[in-house]
């Protein structure tokens, strides 16, 4: 009986996750991120790091969404953007300083992922989002690491195909940027007959 | 970046359109571009924005450690964006805080982050003005296309006032019809530049 339950709420909560990083995909509901994205799918080699990279910066930016709560940290509409980007700022600096610390030899290899990954779009709209969303921590922390995955999922679904899509075969006028236009497209558009 | 010979003044408006060609800011592209409205307003926001963070960044000095200075390049965008979201507040038809999150967006959007140091902080003088006025120009265009196309077609017509279009697609006005368009139109001007 409690095996069952456990076996439920393992269920529920695997199927709330994948809901999450699916129909509320960061790249095909809201569109963030999509220059990163691209940057990452280019190179195989840049993927993981690049995935990591936003993923670490989401759930920072969760963490620091909830802060603010506690904190009662508020601004007025005109100067959330001043508030929100000296929070990026701040896990920016801290994150290098501990790749500084702790990354060794590997530091110059993996800076490049950071400077990637801290300023763009997925990560700010995780910290608005979340403070506008979320109530509990293990809320803000879900909210951040799955927008994080869900970009994550976007760069592993473009990879696959970026070289088909940048290939000889596709038409001069759609190879390339086009062709991943339209591609991102059609994804998003499954994505929203799921979602509704 | 295209050689300081091969530069031209119009290249942000077509051949390296931000929207279009180059892949920047497409969020509020595919997502505010689904509606004339919400598009001006956010050009308009957008624009001042972008042109006045860009000037002032660029009195930045180059010694200051690359970390650094994009955190200085965001809150410099942030800072000048208090008295334009103050200004966009008394004069735009469309109360600037309908939309959301995509305006706290222009302060790490691409053209502060990344197309300062990879392409605008590259040029000199006139050049580099000019540079950021046309791809603004650029930005500022395909949004109100985007914008202007996409409710005509998904809701029969522009701020309620109908024009006979007979057929209307709602998914248009989603994120999907967003890519699609911005796709198309990114073909188009590959043909215009090839030939």
């Amino acid at each position: 009986m409690v095996k069952n339950m456990d076996n439920s709420l393992t269920g529920g909560f695997l199927l709330s996750a994948a809901a999450a990083v699916l129909t509320e995909n960061a790249v095909f509901s809201r569109a963030f991120g999509v220059s990163t994205m691209i940057t990452a799918a280019k190179n195989k080699r840049n993927l993981i790091g690049t995935c990591l990279g936003v993923m670490w910066f989401t759930l920072c930016a969760g963490a620091a969404g909830r802060l603010m709560k506690v904190w009662g940290v508020q601004a007025d509409r005109a100067f959330m953007p001043l508030l929100y980007a000296a929070a990026i700022g701040i896990i920016y600096a801290v994150t290098l300083v501990l790749l500084r610390a702790f990354g060794g030899r590997n530091f110059g290899r993996l800076k490049k992922y950071v400077h990637i990954s801290a300023f763009n779009s997925t990560v700010m709209g995780t910290i608005f989002l979340s403070v506008s969303r979320c109530e509990s921590l293990s809320e803000f922390l879900f909210f951040g690491l799955s927008s994080g995955a869900g970009f994550g999922l976007a760069a592993i679904m473009l990879s696959g195909v970026y070289g088909h899509l940048c290939s000889e075969k596709v038409p001069a006028a759609f190879r390339g940027f086009p062709a991943i236009m339209l591609y991102t497209g059609l994804i998003a558009m499954a994505v929203y007959g799921i979602g509704g | 970046m295209k050689s300081e010979k091969k530069w031209s003044p119009f290249d942000g408006i077509w051949s390296h359109n931000p929207v279009f060609a180059a892949g920047m800011s497409a969020a509020p592209a595919v997502i505010l571009g689904s509606s004339l409205d919400t598009a001006l307003t956010y050009a308009l926001l957008f624009s001042t924005t972008t042109f006045g963070a860009l000037m002032i960044s660029r009195l930045l000095p180059r010694k200051i450690p690359y970390a650094l200075r994009i955190i200085l390049y965001t809150l410099t965008a942030a800072a000048v964006y208090i008295p334009c979201y103050m200004a966009a507040e008394k004069f735009s038809a469309v109360n600037p805080a309908s939309l959301g999150v995509f305006l706290t967006l222009i302060v790490t959007g691409d053209f502060v982050v990344r197309g300062s140091e990879l392409r605008f902080f590259r040029l000199k003088g006139g050049r580099f003005v000019t540079d950021i006025i046309s791809h603004i120009l650029g930005f500022d265009m395909a949004l109100i296309l985007l914008g202007a196309v996409r409710e005509l077609f998904s809701q029969g017509g522009i701020g309620g006032v109908l024009y006979g279009v007979n057929t209307v697609i709602p998914i248009l006005s989603a994120p999907c019809g967003g890519f699609i368009l911005i796709g198309l139109m990114g073909a188009l001007i590959r043909v215009t530049k090839n030939n």
